[in-house]
């Protein structure tokens, strides 16, 4: 009667992605729209250079005096040099000015203190993936609708991007080699069984790959990995362990075509949109239920990571896993036909779920 | 609803951020019983990314458990009972699914101020983001300028602001106040944290002038009203109301949830604490309740009409790497009697970060698991402590009631490992009661008991804790292989059992689970069970370990080579069955 939340791997659905600008800004695209991944979809004013101008210690006045003394107020454009303030009272050739420190706007003013606020060049916010504008946030960004594959990291780091899906390897069991990255690897996000060669990372970024995508990395290279230029996920988790067949699968039936990768998930993992031009909309992700016997599920514990398999039998009673803990779960014929004891929480769907 | 119009079936609800549970109380042979829990993983973040289906999954769990209709087809909660009897007279609800509150501290003076109002947060569900101090030198424009760059950064919640004393000198408590008013003014209006002002209290029209045209500003007690008077609990209580306001905005369903509720929903660790105070009153113990989550864990004590709690959000089992970083992976690796290489500990402690619901398959997780539950627990008792109950008729750190609550204590392979873990974590001394708060029923009782209070005791006194057994700690050191203790055994049949127990062992004496037995305890030199080295005899009860001598010592005797205390650890661990 276990309910399982979550289901990482969809082969066909309709995702909704919030996407945001970085700060607040001016959304471009239309509620119905359909966008590419590099269509821009927003801009938003960069990050702000500030200066504090101290009016009333410039001016030897108290804040109630500085006040009075202002001739730019909060919301006044103002150039460099430009009075913001000036001293009354006494000859002119002894009056004290205050003068801007850059170009900006008035922010705001509070006793006696001026903020300055210098604008940069605006940012472009692009898609990042292909989909339907569904709702737009003014200022703030975007929903869009997403059909087609979608598969949510374990864990990821690096930049959202986007590319060509290129994988590199025969078996989700193969690790990435310095080897397989040449030019070939520019503009493409590539795919592996799992890592334990920081030079092979350095490579990736270096000929300009758009992202990796691997069943593990070995602990080690975590570090590396989050100081890339560019996005790495992995399915499974540290460690040497390969992809799981299901996801390797998907990916491999994408070669060649779009992907997307974003990273802004936070401690619910990555995501991998593998956009596909359906014209019937596949089904939302699935409310949670319980999973039955012929369900399709990854083992998301120690020792079986990663392995694929389906329910064969929903057990009634409690039973003992390796450590000595009883648990109550399912028998798992795994891919290779094995069939092993799982404790409910270490077994997650592989949607759709059965109908049993 | 009974014969006398009070109320009799209860539905409790649990929100947490790993699990929703919903339990079930009903009258049986006019007392309060427990019928059945219902639990499944909580939904409050993607892809369901709301809150009601995981209730509502957990609550037609229960149905089928309990073999009676609790919801209708709508999902509605069927209330009150109906004449066939189903549905329920009341739900009661508690939280603590979604993040802590993320608050930014400004005040003057960190020792003082600073200090007192971290202490407040320390009992409620919020993180420390950034701290404002005088040091700071908002005067200055450097000063100025990166606060609107750590403002931005922080992404706070709520900041609270805090300084001086009442009365005291105002400059620049104001001034503080002004260098805030002028950050604010800069940012959109959706991004500038409400302010809770804990300090002077002669500036609080002041303060709500400079900033309360800005943002909503709430005012409560000075935290620091003298320089020798602290007094944290307005702004604790402020800070928790804040939680539920900020998390009902943020968590969808939450609104829906609440109107299920009969009463206001509590914080999951304020439910705790009542059930720690109600315990504690009612049967004039000294008690501490040791909890560990996946996502945050927490101490609670309870003595002389005194309750309290400290607890760490973003402290629990999925953030091992950060414990490990932070403790150092060696502290952890010396509880493993075989221990993984660093690399190997390192790559199970980041996996199971990543899978935070999954349960450890193999031995060598599990001890890590355990090993990783031992040095957060320890931590936190380090910043607990200084606000445990002194009593000068005790030991220190002697405790009659332990509760350990938490699936890593519920679900281990032999009793004695639980026994273990909070032995070495909280290395209590004299005579206790230890027990496992199995299915979260210690929180669902102090949630009850703002409805039912008799419903809330009859669930604590007879199916809310599995009894682990008595744990027999004395005070002091002796020498290896010299006697620490000797004990007559008299069991409620007439058999009588004499045991020594040697300085540096633990000794586990059988005494199953609702037996009693009367022990005469005679510590031999150096040792005390808070009778100042004499014989006593008390009664104690049995359960599912038994009677637990540990005779290591107080503190523990931790410092050794890495290869002899791997061979004592291993040693310990065979003693108490782990």
């Amino acid at each position: 009667m276990f309910y399982p939340a979550e289901c990482r791997i969809y082969r066909r659905v309709t995702i909704r992605k919030e996407r945001l600008l970085p700060r607040q800004g001016q959304v471009l695209v239309k509620p119905g729209e359909l966008v590419s991944a590099e269509d821009l979809i927003g801009r938003c004013h960069p990050q702000p250079r500030w200066h504090l101008v101290d009016v009333a210690r410039q001016l030897g006045l108290s804040p109630e005096d500085a006040e009075k003394a202002l001739q730019k107020h909060p919301g006044d454009i103002v150039e460099k040099g430009e009075f913001l303030a000036v001293s009354k009272g006494g000859l002119a050739l002894f009056r004290r000015v205050c003068k801007a420190p850059a170009t900006g706007m008035v922010a705001a003013y509070q006793a006696g203190r001026l903020l300055i606020e210098e604008q940069g060049e605006s940012q472009d916010v692009r898609a990042l993936v292909r989909g339907r504008v569904v709702h737009v946030r003014p200022g703030m960004g975007v929903v869009m609708e997403v059909r087609g594959a979608y598969l949510r990291g374990a864990w990821g780091a690096g930049p959202s991007s986007y590319g060509v899906l290129k994988v590199l390897v025969d078996t989700p069991a193969t690790p990435l080699l310095i080897k397989d990255i040449d030019i070939g690897a520019h503009g493409a996000v590539i795919v592996a069984g799992w890592c334990a060669d920081g030079d092979v990372l350095r490579q990736a970024e270096q000929v300009q790959a758009r992202g990796i995508i691997l069943g593990s990395l070995d602990v080690s290279l975590r570090p590396l990995a989050e100081k890339l230029a560019i996005p790495v996920v992995i399915t499974e988790g540290f460690g040497g362990i390969p992809m799981n067949p299901e996801a390797f699968d998907l990916l491999r039936n994408h070669h060649g075509r779009d992907v997307t990768i974003f990273t802004d998930g936070g401690e619910l993992g990555p995501e991998v949109f593998l956009p596909d031009s359906l014209d019937e909309p596949p089904p939302p992700p699935e409310k949670p239920a319980p999973l039955k016997v012929g369900q399709k599920v990854r083992i998301i514990g120690y020792p079986r990571l990663g392995a694929v398999g389906h329910i064969v039998e929903v057990l009634s009673t409690p039973r003992r896993v390796e450590a000595g803990v009883l648990y109550e779960g399912v028998m798992v014929e795994l891919d290779h036909h094995e069939t092993v004891f799982v404790p409910w929480m270490n077994v997650e769907p592989i949607g759709p779920r059965a109908s049993s | 609803m009974s014969d006398s119009g009070l109320l009799s079936s209860i539905l409790a609800v649990d929100c947490g951020n790993l699990f929703t549970r919903a339990t079930l109380l009903d009258v049986v042979d006019g007392q309060f019983r427990l019928l059945g829990q219902g639990r499944v993983l909580s939904t409050h973040r993607p892809p369901a990314a709301h809150i009601m289906p995981g209730v509502v999954a957990s609550t037609a769990q229960l149905e089928a458990i309990v073999g009676r209709d609790l919801i209708d087809k709508q999902g509605m909660l069927l209330m009150p009972e109906r004449e066939s009897g189903q549905g329920v007279d009341t739900c009661v609800v508690s939280v603590s699914a979604g993040a802590p509150l993320r608050v930014f501290l400004a005040g003057l003076a960190h020792d003082v101020s600073l200090a007192s109002a971290r202490r407040a947060l320390a009992s409620c569900p919020a993180v420390l983001v950034d701290t404002l101090s005088l040091e700071d030198r908002l005067d200055q424009p450097e000063g100025m300028i990166r606060l609107l760059e750590r403002l931005d950064q922080a992404k706070a919640d709520v900041l609270v602001l805090v300084g001086g004393v009442d009365g005291g000198a105002s400059r620049r408590m104001l001034d503080t106040a002004g260098a805030l008013a002028l950050a604010y003014q800069v940012r959109p209006e959706d991004a500038r944290p409400l302010v809770v002002y804990a300090g002077d209290a002669a500036l609080q029209e002041q303060v709500r002038a400079i900033l309360g045209e800005l943002c909503q500003v709430r005012v409560v007690d000075n935290v620091r009203p003298a320089l020798d008077v602290e007094n944290t609990a307005p702004l604790s209580q402020a800070l928790q109301r804040l939680y539920m306001e900020v998390r009902a905005e943020q968590v969808p369903g939450f609104e829906t949830l609440c109107s299920w509720s009969h009463a206001e929903p509590l914080l999951a660790s304020q439910a705790m604490r009542y059930t720690l105070g109600y315990l504690s009153a009612r049967y004039g113990l000294k008690a501490v309740a040791l909890q560990v989550g996946a996502g945050q864990s927490a101490v609670y004590w309870a003595s002389g009409g005194q309750h309290d709690l400290v607890m760490r959000p973003q402290w629990g089992l999925k953030h091992g790497p950060a414990v490990a970083a932070q403790r150092g992976m060696d502290m952890l690796r010396r509880w493993i009697p075989e221990p993984p290489e660093p690399d190997e500990a390192w790559e199970m402690l980041y996996n199971l970060s990543l899978y935070p619901s999954a349960v450890p398959g193999s031995a060598r997780e599990l001890r890590l698991m355990h090993a990783l539950t031992r040095e957060l627990t320890a931590a936190l008792l380090e910043d607990a402590r200084p606000a445990f109950p002194q009593d000068k008729d005790r030991l220190p750190n002697s405790w009659d009631l332990i509760i350990l609550s938490g699936a890593v204590f519920e679900n281990t392979a032999a009793p004695g490992q639980a026994a273990l873990m909070m032995l070495d974590a909280l290395q209590p001394a004299g005579i206790s009661t230890v027990v496992v708060d199995t299915l979260s029923l210690a929180t669902a009782a102090g949630t009850i008991a703002t409805v039912e209070p008799l419903a809330a005791a009859h669930l604590l006194e007879r199916d809310a804790f599995l009894g682990l057994g008595t744990i027999i700690a004395p005070y002091g050191q002796g020498k290896k292989g010299s006697t620490a203790l000797r004990l007559r055994v008299r069991y409620e049949d007439g058999r009588s059992l004499d045991v020594e127990v040697g300085s540096g062992t633990i000794e586990v004496i059988p005494l199953g689970l609702g037996q009693k037995a009367r022990l005469e305890i005679r510590p031999a030199r150096g040792f005390d069970l808070g009778w100042k080295g004499r014989k006593a005899v008390v009664e104690v009860d049995g359960g599912t370990l038994g009677i637990v001598v540990d005779a290591r010592g107080r503190p523990l005797p931790l410092e050794a080579s890495p290869a002899e205390l791997q061979a004592r650890v291993q040693q310990w661990h065979w003693q108490i069955g782990a």
